[in-house]
């Protein structure tokens, strides 16, 4: 049963809305003035949902949200207005996602001209002259081809490579929205923020799997500015600060925390967790992660079910690669962390066998229980490999 | 007193009290004499420096009389000695005795100015003066912290950086306690008046009852980073554990001198705690001799290095605060002597209080007349606490912090937008549904028209009207309206 996303402009409220008859359900994602105000899923009748519906929904998900925007406006108040923003590099890490990376190419034109840099890290793509091809037919961004696979890796190149003041980080399968470059970029007045995370909405909802992984492991952390602060926050509870796939950091975090752990994430053994990481890192060293919901980016989700089962495993391994990592380095808390975790899935496992509802549908459960397990050896394999190569003359 | 040279016309007269650091106050020095060409063309009388010696054992006058000797410097350079330690309240006022420049700039000699320094107070004040304003200019006195850090170091510059990230908020309240003297410039006039720095408090919290009684001198407190410097602050917990003893102490004479601050003072915060752990330590703080609190010291500060050791943030966190809440209550039970005699300390002060209280001034602020309008009374009256009004229609109150600054045209669109956010947002709804009302908000609305942002609920009320029909249209279609009831 495809859901539709549909994005309602609070202030060009539609009179009705009528989506193709196939859809019963829609994802309405409310905005107000092209800031993201909430969403909510309502169901349709034959592809349309009528005027009164429409507006209690928009109503009752974001009426409130919407009533202090527009008290601000009205007060032409905004907390952060006179702060410079400083020069941004956005950098997209892709591998073999032509299509996905031209359509965030695509929205990265549509971004406001702020002087920013675009570059695309081709992390070891198979048809490297096709990529260059299509970086090529876009004005102002720059292309870097990265043999070792590795998003992490390609991460580091970025850095590296950058230009700007700090460095955006886009999924090759993401879309920006035109307010996303702003809004990130106005989050950086505080010395003390070296990164900023924003809001991921599903790109669409057609197939169950997609579905699901919105439902279970979606990208999207609320509609209220989050400051998450080093010095009195868990350093471990890194979920809720966001994802890598929309995330910003101070170009000059490569000697104030160092460079990413080349070990982890997709295009290694460990397959996530380069992200969760270097939250961690960041916020044990006392700085602040800033999560800004008004950066707005739309995620393709995986469209079949295998390959949502392959991603939740690899979440698992990744998620225990990365607090082997640092139980390695002499954190204890990662150990308890990993237990914990551990312990709650297979509650959720135990709860679904004696048939009771849980979040996870079995096979989900036992893919990422199974990645838990694979993460500690994940990551010494990879870690001995990245050392093997770093050896070599 | 020494004097390198007779220069009239000074602006800006910087002085740094020194206790024992030469080389510090070497540093800083040398970091104004290259602000001197960059500063020359702002600064325009010039600026002198004012180095108080209090009590200095490390030869710190002769190094600065050799210093004027050779020429070293290109400014003009006063070296006041004291020959034995009087503290740095005693120090500062000495120094700001010998001033001849029209603005004051306090610097601790431990700090290391950034480039802009100079001309960012000087030209700060120079706006301040032509508004009528008297300005207090903190700077921000940013420690030093390396990327691998002890826990006790990013504690420490954690804590400073979030001073300063709160002082840095637009339209932030200043209060007492965030003027700090580490880089801190005002009027001459104004610390004149006011009677310079308290000498009673010799050792700890002199600024803080300067920044009091400069805020009810009707001060206007400003933030600045780039005015500020790098604080070379290489206080470890052994250094720190005296600073919290001092502090508990002074904390009891501020309370003597100002009972009104008993609402916001940390010493009575802390006493009303009924958390276990703190009526123990503040317990044992009163009844333990000396001798017994070194030992337990001794015990507790191996036990903070094993913490780092296992990277056991909360323990550490956990541990490291009890060591110095109790430090702190040794100093205020060193202070007072007996839990009685400041109990009675105490609901003195809450009587004192709430005369405060009684005394404060208020002001009711139409927000009918617009937010410009209200921001430019508010700059008129400085009251301590505001009533905020739609026409007849009450939208809430502020009340006035004993240590805060009084409320000027800065502060009132933060206040709104926060504190009274919930109550402004009903009234304003309330007006939108009381044509009354609504025929006043077009004035008032600064920018966009309210009815504007409320397509929404207008559009529900009537599900045939266009949604964005433009603001002044429907407010004419209301008004409209009620003149055909009224006929």
């Amino acid at each position: 049963m495809p859901t539709a996303v549909v994005r309602i402009e609070a202030t060009a409220l539609p009179h009705s809305l009528q989506l193709e008859p196939r859809y019963q359900r829609a994802m309405l994602v409310v905005s107000w003035q092209g800031r993201p105000a909430g969403h909510v899923g309502v169901p349709l009748v034959a592809g349309a949902l009528d005027a009164r519906r429409l507006r209690d929904a928009v109503e009752q998900v974001a009426g409130y949200h919407i009533a202090m925007l527009q008290l601000d406006d009205w007060l032409d108040w905004d907390p952060h207005a006179g702060t410079q923003r400083p020069r941004a590099t956005i950098a997209i890490c892709t591998r073999d996602r032509l299509a996905d990376l031209e359509r965030c190419l695509a929205s990265m034109q549509l971004l406001p001209d702020d002087a920013q840099e675009v570059l695309v890290i081709d992390s070891a793509s198979r048809d490297a002259d096709a990529v260059r091809a299509l970086v090529q037919h876009h004005a102002r961004v720059r292309y870097i081809r990265e043999d070792r696979p590795g998003l992490d890796i390609a991460r580091n190149r970025a850095l590296r490579a950058a230009t700007g003041e700090i460095v955006i980080f886009c999924d090759d399968d993401a879309e920006v929205d035109p307010g996303w470059l702003r809004a990130i970029s106005g989050n950086f007045a505080n010395p003390r923020t070296l990164c900023v995370t924003g809001l991921i909405l599903p790109l669409e909802l057609e197939t169950p799997a997609q579905e699901f992984f919105e439902r279970t492991n979606g990208f999207g952390r609320g509609y209220a500015r989050v400051v998450h602060d080093g010095i009195t926050d868990d350093a471990f509870f890194v979920s809720r600060v966001g994802a890598g796939a929309s995330m910003a950091l101070r170009r000059n975090v490569l000697e104030l925390i160092g460079p990413f752990d080349e070990a982890l994430d997709a295009g290694t053994p460990t397959k996530s967790g380069g992200d969760h990481d270097y939250f961690t890192r960041i916020l044990t060293a006392g700085y602040v992660i800033v999560y800004e919901p008004s950066a707005l980016s739309w995620h393709r989700h995986r469209r079949e079910w295998h390959e949502l089962r392959s991603a939740v495993r690899g979440y698992g391994t990744g998620v225990w690669a990365y607090l082997t990592r640092h139980a390695m380095h002499g954190e204890w808390r990662a150990a308890y962390v990993a237990a914990a975790w551990l312990f709650w899935q297979l509650s959720s496992l135990m709860a679904g066998l004696l048939g009771r509802r849980t979040l996870l549908p079995r096979d989900l459960a036992i893919a990422e229980i199974r990645g838990c397990f694979e993460g500690p050896a994940a990551y010494l394999r990879s870690r001995r490999a990245q050392r093997a190569f770093e050896a070599m003359p | 007193m020494i004097r390198s040279c007779v220069n009239d016309g000074i602006t800006i007269s910087v002085v740094i009290p020194s206790h024992d650091r030469a080389s510090s106050v070497l540093r800083l020095l040398t970091c104004l004499n290259t602000q001197r060409g960059h500063a020359e063309e702002v600064v325009s009388g010039g600026f002198e420096v004012i180095v108080i010696a209090d009590g200095c054992s490390d030869g710190t006058r002769a190094l600065l009389q050799e210093s004027i000797k050779a020429g070293q410097w290109s400014f003009p350079l006063t070296i006041i000695e004291h020959e034995t330690a009087r503290g740095s309240g005693v120090a500062r006022n000495a120094g700001a005795a010998a001033a001849r420049g029209t603005t004051l700039l306090f610097i601790d000699d431990d700090i290391e100015p950034l480039p802009g320094m100079l001309v960012e107070h000087t030209s700060r004040h120079a706006v301040a003066q032509q508004l009528n304003q008297q300005l207090v200019l903190v700077g921000a006195p940013v420690p030093v912290r390396g990327a691998g850090a002890s826990f006790e170091h990013v504690a420490a510059w954690g804590w400073w950086e979030q001073q300063f990230e709160r002082m840095s908020e637009r339209g932030h309240r200043f209060t007492h306690d965030e003027i700090f003297t580490g880089v801190l410039s005002m009027s001459t006039a104004v610390f004149r008046d006011i009677g310079g720095f308290d000498e009673a408090l010799t050792h700890c919290h002199e600024d803080l009852e300067l920044g009091l009684r400069l805020l009810r001198a009707n001060a206007r407190v400003g933030f600045t980073r780039v005015g500020g410097g790098i604080h070379h602050d290489v206080r470890g917990i052994r250094r720190l554990l005296p600073r919290k003893v001092a502090e508990g102490r002074a904390d009891v004479l501020l309370l003597q001198r100002w009972p009104e601050l008993v609402r916001v003072s940390p010493l009575a915060q802390s006493a009303l705690s009924a958390q276990p752990a703190h009526r123990l330590l503040r317990d044992t703080a009163f009844m333990m001799a000396s001798g017994v609190a070194a030992l337990l010291e001794g015990v507790a500060l191996p036990l903070l290095r094993l913490f780092e050791q296992l990277k056991w943030r909360s323990a550490w966190r956990a541990l490291q605060g009890a060591v110095l809440f109790h430090s702190y209550w040794r100093g205020a039970a060193l202070q007072v002597g007996s839990r009685h005699v400041l109990c009675t300390l105490l609901n003195e002060c809450e009587v004192a209080a709430d005369a405060w209280v009684d005394g404060t001034t208020h002001l009711v602020l139409d927000l009918a007349d617009g937010i410009d309008a209200a921001e430019k009374l508010l700059d008129e009256r400085r009251p301590d606490a505001i009533t905020v009004t739609i026409r007849d229609l009450h939208v809430g109150s502020s009340i006035a912090p004993v240590n805060a600054e009084r409320l000027h045209g800065g502060h009132v669109r933060r206040m709104l937008a926060t504190s009274l956010a919930h109550e402004l947002r009903f009234a304003l709804s309330m007006c939108e549904l009381h044509a009354t009302d609504v025929a006043t908000l077009p004035a008032a609305a600064p920018r966009r028209s309210l009815a504007a942002a409320l397509a929404i609920t207008s559009s529900r009320a009537n599900d045939d009207s266009p949604a964005q029909a433009p603001a002044e249209e429907r407010l004419r279609t209301v008004r409209a309206t009620r003149h055909e009831h009224d006929g």
